[in-house]
């Protein structure tokens, strides 16, 4: 990502996330990554990891679920156990197990989407993973498939 | 934050994966970091973000 870019992100997060977001290697393309804190209406609190590709904006960037490290479903199966789950909205774990999100898709992805917009729709899936906890209905009741 | 807060955040998000119109908003608070339904007549805070399309976007497909 180039500086002028970076500085957009940034100034957007400051704004909507402020405090609760950090930069990692930014200027390391093949290391950089967005640290970023959510918390559910329920009070729990997650960490993101979300790795900026080399090209980003023009690729999309990728979500894993870094904290907690391991995530249950209703029935009390970890979530990283399904690999890629169209669901449950989950594509394949890292090697440490942590989950990883589907957000956007890259047909539809643009230069023009912001990590802000990423890591609200990811909050808008941790919202429907916690109706998932809730009802046992399955997160694409919640969430759509994109067309 | 409540339980009841998050039905009503999910009862939103599947009315809208129906295609069931209800009036009202998803937005985002940057003041709580929460999302927050906002219901017709209810006054946004004006920093929110709406979060409506967001959802209605869809997300990815398995690979």
């Amino acid at each position: 990502m180039n500086a002028a870019r970076l500085n957009i992100e940034k100034e957007i997060l400051e704004k909507y996330f402020p405090r609760r977001h950090a930069f990692v290697h930014p200027t390391d393309p093949s290391r950089s990554y967005l640290d970023v804190g959510l918390k559910t209406n329920s009070g729990r609190a997650y960490r993101l990891k979300i790795i900026i590709p080399p090209d980003y904006p023009s690729a999309m960037p990728l979500v894993y679920i870094v904290f907690p490290n391991r995530l249950l479903d209703y029935r009390g199966k970890n979530l990283a156990a399904m690999g890629a789950d169209g669901s449950m909205h989950v594509l394949p774990p890292n090697d440490g197990g942590c989950i990883q999100l589907c957000h956007f898709s890259s047909s539809l992805w643009h230069p023009g989407l912001t990590l802000y917009k990423v890591a609200l729709k990811c909050l808008v899936w941790l919202e429907a993973y916690h109706n998932h906890l809730l009802t046992g209905k399955d997160i694409d009741y919640y969430l759509r498939h994109c067309h | 934050m409540s339980d009841k807060e998050t039905r009503d955040i999910g009862n939103e998000l599947a009315a809208r994966n129906q295609n069931n119109a209800t009036g009202n908003d998803i937005v985002f608070d940057p003041v709580t970091g929460e999302l927050v339904l906002v219901r017709p007549g209810e006054r946004k805070n004006p920093d929110a973000t709406t979060v409506n399309q967001i959802a209605e976007d869809g997300f990815a497909q398995r690979k």
